[in-house]
């Protein structure tokens, strides 16, 4: 269960995480994420895209019962955005804070994800923040804002785009405590894709075992590989009583590929591991 | 139920030639997606390659799995691509559950033992291969129906014990295990119950260790067992025949070292343990490698020092460049991976401009694949940059004026006024430099050659690179074409095909006409002496993209492991000045060595080399797209 609260902007979104969220830990993520929380340092969730990032905080957020601010991050997304303008009401010019200085404001997890798409000019205003003053100067207002403890800066980086343009500069990257995220091992990938999609385990192992192998494809030309997120889609799909080889098509090989050799061969990896 | 099988079997398929010759499809028309399809299957372990003419069962010597050039089109052409993947799904989980190289019998084994083992093993691979990959198990069924059915019908009345036991198994069912007296009555087999029981037992369980005990069990009850037994088509022969002329030849080809050709489709596997089976090579690849070292192909020249490498003699003393040898070059340093550091000055660049061919060979490209230009060009005008003006934006770097006068104007008209009333310039400009460095060495004087095309590699760059100034041509991107090649240290060179200020016309077309393959791929240098030129360039963008055709080499120790760490090194320092890198290659085996050099994320295989022309050119476009 979560509160969405409402909020000013349109590239962004506060949400107050009531329920805990389902989230199976891989390795210490949790506890470095608590440590990272206490000694207010800045952290980077890295990986590819589906394998529960997102999730994760979502979760963080509940454990420690923060409000969450996330930044859907995109190329047209400008520093007031980020920051606040002044708005024209009638006659007056009012500030509004943006999502960054409203979360260092009341203390929140502010969430920039997937921040490569943001441009590299925005990116920067998030430096001041990362370092131990943890100060933003608003230049339009003037005012110097000192984040409250709570406050903490969370961005999401997917090092596998092959694009030249999509690349984080080390001078932003070395702000942050980086949590790698990878798919997870089959058993809890497993347990995972059985719970999101509500399947019986033997289902949900064929789907995993099918990820594994279509994840093998990753430097042939395949962008992205499946994600568990993808796996969840299928493994829905197949709840809802499309058959299986039909639903793996649908949510995962044509998503995956346009390519026509890898589109056919994820097809005849779906039929090796589902009978018809 | 057999009889249906069997008739299912010959009757002719839909569509099928009306003479009645058998409709075949051929391994080439399904290679692309079955080498992807191993490649999952395998996790990257294993590749495909034609066996020889007329073979009917796959070979797998734990590198390469050999399949049959052709399968008939039984009932359908489907149905063959469906036997196809089943051949090379169970040469895969043969390879992986260890039955290839776990030496499963002692070497004075005798032929009775050797065919048990085949037998048992196929069939326990059967079950395997069942509940694995539970999707393959209903044409694996059919399979084994249809085989009993014609070993049945055209097969000896009174067979031998070997084929009774594998008829009475082929009978059983794939998913549970039955009990023995369940099919088919015990006393027809050569045995008695409890070997009988025994066998289902080690045939139902997870390890294959206990397969060979039972091997050799069975054997010394049939010692008149004097040839194997011939088993379904879809099943790998395990040949030990072959073992032992496999292992004198690759001690004699490469002087008693353990020593491996770096590419080609074969590889001795001998030096894993003692494994029973080997199928070195087939005939039809070695047939095809002659063929390709015959023509100036790669084989004469890409020879790597395989895992036992040591550094050559020459190395022990570091002898500096003559001035004679520094005359007219860039110097630059290499990394010397045996001591751990940079030899200075070590390597001589020379950069000339490419020789012009003729302009007839670019038309002619052009003429050919007008439609596919046509697109390429169509595609790359997407990525040129959008208008630069944002207007009733809430925030900007100037103001709106018409949307000031409007807010005065509904403000004045009592109406709530827009608070958008600014306009925002975005820099947009793609600001991109590129260098293109293309491997000329000899290697790319090799063959590729399918039913449809026979043509050099280089010819398939050649027809890459139009393909990629054509695309450049509609955007305002900074390039650079340069080729590469190495003959020792010494004589490192750089062709400039077209230069970064050059435009792309007749000059740098007949350039292009007049790539030819030169010498070694000495990649090390050639990045170093790019990554000064690209440093020049003012682009926000920086990128070195090399295309290549293997690993790096060249005759003076410049390979194997050394050649990768100096190519390694370069990159860095590339990376470190800001230069993004990118590598496209059509090397099979480039995943043991790419990642280490590029990254995990920054290389591409292109499995079929004449995709190579587009791929490049869609690569392109996807790195740098914003």
């Amino acid at each position: 269960m979560e509160h969405a609260v409402e909020s000013p902007w349109s590239d962004a979104h506060i949400t107050e995480v009531v329920e805990e969220p389902f989230y199976l830990p891989v390795r210490d993520e949790v506890a470095v994420f608590e440590a990272a929380y206490a000694r207010r340092l800045p952290v980077m969730l890295k990986g590819p895209t589906g394998v529960g990032k997102t999730r994760f905080l979502r979760y963080m957020a509940w454990r420690l019962r923060r409000p969450l601010v996330t930044v859907a991050c995109h190329d047209d997304l400008t520093a007031s955005d980020l920051l606040g303008r002044y708005l024209i009401r009638g006659g007056e010019t009012v500030w509004t804070d943006g999502p960054l200085t409203y979360a260092a404001r009341v203390g929140a997890i502010c969430y920039l994800d997937e921040i490569v798409e943001a441009r590299k000019d925005t990116t920067v205003v998030i430096h001041p923040l990362t370092d131990d003053r943890r100060r933003l100067r608003l230049e339009k207002t003037g005012e110097l804002l000192v984040a409250r403890p709570e406050f903490m800066l969370v961005i999401s980086y997917n090092p596998g785009y092959q694009s030249l343009t999509k690349n984080l500069k080390p001078s932003t990257r070395q702000r942050f405590v980086a949590i790698d995220f990878d798919f997870p091992p089959p058993e809890l990938e497993v347990e995972i894709v059985a719970h999101e999609s509500g399947l019986d385990r033997d289902t949900a192992g064929r789907l995993v075992q099918l990820g594994g192998l279509i994840r093998h494809l990753r430097d042939t030309g395949l962008d992205e590989p499946a994600s568990t997120r993808l796996l969840v889609y299928a493994g829905l799909l197949i709840r809802s009583g499309i058959a299986p080889r039909r639903a793996c098509e649908l949510a995962i090989a044509a998503p995956l590929s346009d390519d026509p050799a890898l589109r056919t061969t994820i097809l005849d990896l779906v039929s090796t591991i589902f009978a018809e | 139920m057999l009889r249906s099988a069997l008739k299912r079997l010959r009757s002719p398929a839909p569509g099928a030639d009306p003479s009645g010759r058998q409709a075949m499809v051929q391994l080439d028309e399904q290679e692309p997606v079955l080498t992807l399809y191993v490649r999952a299957l395998s996790a990257g372990s294993l590749s495909i390659a034609p066996g020889p003419t007329g073979a009917r069962h796959p070979v797998t010597d734990g590198r390469t799995v050999f399949l049959p050039p052709v399968l008939p089109a039984l009932t359908s052409p489907e149905h063959a691509r469906l036997r196809y993947r089943l051949m090379a799904a169970w040469s895969v989980l043969q390879a992986r559950t260890g039955c290839l190289a776990l030496a499963p019998l002692p070497p004075e084994s005798t032929i009775s033992a050797l065919a048990w083992y085949e037998l048992l093993h196929g069939e326990w691979l059967d079950r395997q291969l069942a509940a694995e990959w539970p999707g393959l198990a209903s044409v694996l069924a059919d399979e084994r129906l249809a085989a009993l059915a014609t070993r049945q019908t055209l097969g000896k009345r009174n067979p031998a014990p070997a084929e009774r036991v594998l008829r009475w198994l082929l009978r059983l069912p794939l998913g549970r295990m039955p009990l023995v007296g369940e099919f088919v009555e015990p006393d027809s087999l050569p045995f008695d119950t409890a070997v009988a029981e025994r066998l289902l037992t080690t045939l139902a369980s997870d390890e294959p260790q206990q397969l060979r005990t039972l091997a050799l069990e069975l054997a010394t009850r049939t010692p008149d067992l004097v040839t194997l037994v011939d088993l379904p088509p879809y099943r790998a022969r395990i040949r030990a025949d072959v073992l032992a002329r496999t292992r004198v030849s690759a001690r004699d080809e490469h002087g008693g070292r353990a020593a491996f050709h770096a590419t080609g489709p074969e590889r001795p596997t001998a030096r894993r343990g003692e494994p029973l089976i080997i199928e070195a090579r087939s005939p039809s690849v070695l047939a095809r490698q002659a063929h390709g070292s015959g023509r100036g192909g790669r084989q004469a020249v890409q020879v790597s020092f395989g895992d036992r490498e040591v550094p050559p003699p020459a190395r022990a003393h570091f002898t500096p460049l003559s001035e004679a040898e520094k005359a007219g070059a860039s110097l630059y340093p290499e990394w010397d991976s045996w001591s751990g550091r940079y030899l200075p000055d070590w390597c001589a660049v020379r950069e000339s401009r490419a020789r012009p061919g003729s302009i007839d060979t670019i038309e002619r490209i052009l003429r050919q694949h007008r439609p596919l230009v046509q697109h390429l060009k169509r595609q790359f005008e997407a990525l040129r940059p959008e208008p630069l003006r944002f207007t009733r934006q809430f925030d900007g770097d100037d103001l709106d004026l018409a949307a000031i006068i409007e807010a005065a104007a509904d403000r004045a008209a009592g109406l709530a006024p827009s608070e958008k009333l600014y306009s925002l310039r975005l820099q947009r400009e793609r600001n991109i430099a590129l260098a293109c460095l293309v491997d000329l060495s000899g290697s790319t004087g090799a063959w590729v050659d399918d039913d449809t095309r026979c043509e050099q590699v280089i010819e398939v760059t050649r027809r890459t690179l139009v393909f990629l100034c054509e695309a450049l041509s509609v955007l305002d991107d900074c390039y650079a074409i340069l080729g590469f090649t190495g003959a020792t240290r010494k004589q490192c060179q750089i062709r400039v095909i077209k230069g970064f200020d050059e435009p792309y016309g007749t000059e740098v077309k007949r350039r292009i006409a007049g790539i030819t393959p030169g010498a070694y791929t000495r990649i090390g240098p050639a990045v170093r002496h790019t990554t000064v030129l690209l440093a020049r360039q003012p682009a926000r963008v920086r990128l070195l993209l090399l295309i290549s055709d293997g690993r790096p080499n060249d005759f003076d120790g410049y390979g194997g492991r050394y050649g990768i760490e100096d190519t390694r090194r370069a990159l860095l320092e590339a990376r470190q000045r800001g230069i993004a890198t990118f590598a496209v290659t059509i090397d099979a085996q480039a995943r043991e060595y790419m990642p280490y050099m590029f990254g995990p994320y920054h290389y591409v295989v292109v499995r079929d080399i004449h995709a190579l022309c587009t791929k490049l050119t869609e690569l392109y476009r996807h790195l740098t797209a914003r």
